[in-house]
């Protein structure tokens, strides 16, 4: 017997001890004296391919090592559109159809073994050229690539493309002859030259060539990595066709042009980004807007970027690990916990003095994006009763709505679009977004009449039971549905809560089986074209307007806007648009919520950017005060 | 037992194929709009027609009835084929499912494995100690603690263990830039489990100690640690295995809370993530997997108890 307790104790003793050699085995990081940003993210990335990027997260990462044609000035608000990879912005012909594109000379891809190896071991690099972009705008638009989001700013906007994806439905997705065809509308003039033919104009076309999804990729890449495999020796043989895959996974198959590259990713735990050598095109902004240069934000104008060598990413899921880790100065960067919020910020919405103290600065953001309540418009009722959507707009006390479930964290919506857009303030706020109870009373009873006069009221001649649909399940959503409907009460309004995950939401709206629903819309560019798009009729059929609103006025303008190239022409257009929607009133106007974000003192240049992604190499760490004061 | 066990493992088949019908089933009756939860808000009707065309999602669900197609041309057939095989990829990331358990598995079990180990021996000897010390105030002390232990919900063991290790060593509070760090979800893990086990575990070796063998034994003048340990343990291993072995299989599942707050790139949370997410293919395959696991497990178990017990016979 004793005997087999001393087995069982030594294989306890090995059983606990055996996971510390399997761990040992990994590769450690070790960033010697290099600079390093430790930040955490708490979504997984999805998505390391360029064209398949659909989500912030995987869009935050990609842009560290991905660029394209445009970007974002770092510092100006509102948001300046500049060069990145182009030269000069594009030249336009004069239907607006055709756009060609300069490229910036001897921008080179972070090295990579499918350029080549040189005799040394270390791998060749080559320079960026125009058909890198068309076969990077070929790959969104590739059928065997899952690119919601990225095809749907190019769908039936560059001639040939649309055919291209359709003919590409016929190969199989090893089959990468697909990308020899040429598209009529992708014209690559010489290495520096892109020239783009649309269907019709699209003003906004340079926006969307701001976003890195539409980054170049090198024909190698995909000869190399995607369509060949280690073979015996230094050799690499041909994956056959059937076991390929279209899509960019592995961290060597990355290549691109930006500050950095991916060197280690851990799904679902780390990402580490190391300095691009041959990145030596990006500088510091040397002007931005007012009260820039007294934040220091323009201390280091004009130096070359990054300033940062090693960017550490890991991935924490939970609040509460990443809010404990920040605080224990294990990372440079957070946001704040809603369960720890009253005891960092004060009632005015400023950081308290303890936490100051100890080193922390508080930045505060409003993103472009809006939340809503949108009726829909195919409803019976509300379709029959716009007084109804006035009043309910009115009864909202939206302001409650920030202080009770954003702590404070927004601001009220008072048109459809968000307040950093151009048109926002031509437009001004809507009547009916704003918190009256009397003027919702006078509203109500002319909604009485006008929903008797279509038989509409019940049999006791009340209000119908309306139902309103969240997207979520949890707690967060549970106190939004009790929010909603203590609103409607003092109307006399009986509300139902429905409570759908997200997929069973989007199916009812599809079916067009919801009476008003929760929805928000986050800004792709800094145009109000974006979220006018989701009011105009055609869009019904799309499923990109899915409050059902139909006003062939609207409609007019939006075909006529779109084509529009003066940005001040189509601001005052936008304006006018909106004007129908305040008085129409197809979305119950919410929040657009605010963001903040704690940095140390070390952590200069911090600035958040409402669109551009790939800004991390802004910042400087001050690592001396940052070891002086306990961090890593 | 050869026989026994074979039929074992066809009845297996079985039961692995009714779970797979079943989730299969249940996956496709609330599924909902799987393309939109795919494609996001921003699709349009089109492409949501597209991603289900090259998903397979448009073929008939189990039977293919259409003209010049062939009758298995289906989704429940691809699912079957691809799930047993683990080739199965996510809708998500594109990753192979087998890819995927390879390159978790082995952190959820540098979890659990330790745990389990270690969790076991301790209770056995705290378990053992109670026992031995029936009634008097050690028993009492340890009964008191275990159940506290186990009225303490395992959320607030792992908080709290975490704020104590960010206060007093903050670098191993989180991840595994060292390889120590797994200890501390591991210790969380076996003290929050302790209790539980103790008070098991106390009770099968107090049942055992009312059997007239040990009253022989003791009559005989065997000193009471000998009884203990040469005769009650044995005796009591058949429960204690079997509370063992049944929790195996669930060992490569890992722990969704310690995975999560400590930064575990397991496996704990990639089912309940892939629920979420809609990810059908990895949920289906997960499941295949715990179904076989489980049954595989249970066969072990029942073949242990001949091992353990003779009078034990398999037929």
């Amino acid at each position: 017997m004793g005997k087999f307790y001393a087995i069982a104790g030594l294989l306890v003793l090995a059983l606990v001890l055996a996971p510390v050699g399997f761990l040992a085995l990994r590769k450690k990081a070790d960033y010697g004296d290099r600079t390093v940003l430790y930040q955490t993210y708490s979504a997984k990335v999805k998505s390391i391919d360029p064209a398949t990027c659909g989500d912030t997260t995987s869009a935050s990462m990609q842009g560290q090592v991905y660029e394209s044609l445009y970007t974002y000035h770092y510092l100006k608000r509102p948001v300046e559109i500049i060069p990145q990879l182009a030269a000069e912005m594009p030249e336009i012909s004069e239907d607006s159809r055709i756009y060609t594109f300069r490229l910036k000379p001897n921008i080179h891809y972070a090295p990579n073994p499918c350029f080549g190896i040189k005799p040394d071991g270390s791998f060749r690099t080559r320079t960026v050229r125009a058909d890198d972009f068309a076969l990077g705008l070929k790959r969104v638009a590739d059928f065997h690539l899952q690119t919601p989001l990225a095809w749907s700013f190019l769908s039936e906007r560059i001639v040939g493309l649309d055919e291209y994806r359709a003919r590409c439905e016929a190969y199989r997705e090893g089959d990468f002859s697909r990308y020899d065809m040429e598209v009529e509308g992708l014209e690559a003039v010489d290495d520096l030259t892109l020239r783009i033919h649309l269907k019709a104009p699209f003003p906004q076309l340079i926006y969307v060539l701001a976003m890195q999804t539409y980054a170049p990729v090198p024909r190698e890449l995909i000869d190399y990595h995607l369509a060949t495999e280690p073979g015996p020796g230094d050799e690499r043989r041909p994956i056959p066709i059937s076991r390929r895959t279209a899509q960019i996974t592995q961290v060597e198959q990355i290549v691109g042009t930006g500050p950095y590259q991916l060197t280690h990713w851990q799904q679902g735990a780390l990402m580490v980004f190391e300095r691009n050598p041959e990145y030596r095109h990006g500088f510091y902004p040397t002007e931005g807007e007012p009260g820039d240069a007294e934040a220091g934000l323009l201390d280091d104008a004009g130096k070359p970027l990054p300033f940062v060598d090693v960017l550490h990413y890991e991935c924490i899921l939970e609040d509460m690990p990443a809010w404990l880790r920040f605080l224990s100065r294990q990372t440079d960067v957070s946001g704040i916990p809603r369960d720890v919020f009253d005891t960092v910020i004060t009632p005015d919405r400023d950081l308290l003095d303890k936490w100051a103290k100890q080193g922390l600065r508080l930045s505060k953001f409003t993103d472009p994006t809006v939340f809503w309540l949108a009726f829909n418009m195919d409803d019976p009722v509300m379709w029959a009763s716009k007084s109804l959507r006035h009043a309910m707009c009115l009864a909202f006390n939206v302001e409650d709505l920030i202080e009770v479930l954003y702590n404070g964290r927004g601001r009220r919506a008072v048109n459809v679009l968000p307040s950093s857009f151009p048109a926002h303030p031509i437009a001004g706020p809507g009547p009916y977004y704003r918190y009256d109870m009397e003027e919702a009373r006078r509203q109500l009873d002319q909604a009485r009449s006008e929903l008797a006069a279509v038989g509409r009221l019940d049999a006791n001649d009340q209000f119908p039971l309306l139902t309103v649909d969240l997207g979520g399940r949890d707690e967060t959503s549970r106190r939004m549905g009790e929010f909603i409907r203590q609103q409607f009460e003092p109307l006399g309004l009986r509300v139902r809560i429905e409570l759908n995950d997200w997929p069973t939401l989007q199916q009812k709206v599809h079916n067009k089986q919801c009476q008003l629903y929760a929805m928000g819309w986050h800004a792709d560019y800094p145009d109000a074209e974006n979220f006018l798009q989701l009011y105009y009729g055609p869009n019904i059929e799309k499923g990109t307007n899915n409050s059902n609103y139909r006003n062939p006025e609207f409609d007019a303008l939006y075909d006529q806007v779109t084509v529009m190239p003066d940005e001040h022409d189509r601001n005052e257009v936008y304006a006018r648009m909106v004007h129908m929607l305040n008085e129409d009133c197809p979305v119950l106007l919410l929040v657009e919520p605010m963001y903040y974000v704690l940095t140390y003192d070390w952590v200069k240049g911090y600035k958040r950017h409402p669109f551009a992604y790939g800004m991390t190499k802004h910042l400087r760490i001050d690592t001396q005060l940052r070891r002086e004061m306990g961090g890593r | 037992m050869g026989a026994y066990v074979i039929r074992r493992l066809v009845q297996a088949v079985f039961t692995i194929f009714g779970v797979m019908l079943v989730t299969f089933l249940l996956f496709r009756v609330v599924a909902g709009d799987i393309a939109g939860a795919h494609l996001g808000p921003k699709a349009t009707e089109q492409q949501k027609r597209e991603w289900l065309k090259k998903y397979g999602y448009d073929r008939p669900l189990l039977i293919n009835r259409q003209p010049d197609t062939r009758w298995y041309d289906t989704q429940f057939a691809h699912y079957v084929s691809t799930t047993a095989t683990f080739k199965t990829r996510s809708l998500i990331n594109n990753e192979k499912l087998s890819d995927t358990i390879l390159e978790r598995a082995p952190y959820s079990l540098a979890i659990t494995v330790p745990a389990l180990a270690l969790g076991w021996a301790l209770a056995m000897v705290v378990s053992t100690l109670v026992a031995y010390y029936r009634a008097s105030l050690i028993d009492h002390v340890g009964v008191f603690l275990a159940v506290l232990g186990m009225c303490v919900p395992y959320l607030a063991f792992i908080m709290g263990g975490q704020w104590l290790m960010f206060k007093v060593a903050p670098s191993m509070a989180y991840g595994l830039a060292n390889p120590f760090n797994i200890f501390v979800p591991v210790v969380i893990s076996v003290v929050a489990g302790l209790g539980g086990s103790v008070r098991f575990y106390r009770t099968v070796i107090l049942d055992e100690t009312t059997r007239d063998y040990v009253r022989t034994a003791q009559a005989k003048g065997v000193p009471l640690p000998s009884v203990m340990f040469k005769h009650i343990l044995k005796n009591c291993m058949l429960p204690i295995l079997t509370n063992l072995i049944m929790a195996i299989p669930f060992l490569i599942m890992g722990s969704l809370l310690l995975e999560l707050f400590f930064g575990i790139p397991g496996l704990g949370d990639l089912l309940l993530s892939s629920i979420t997410n809609r990810d059908e293919p990895i949920v289906s395959g997960l499941t295949f997997l715990t179904a076989l696991i489980y049954v595989l497990g249970t066969l072990a178990t029942d073949i242990t108890y001949v091992i353990f017990d003779p009078r034990v016979e398999l037929t």
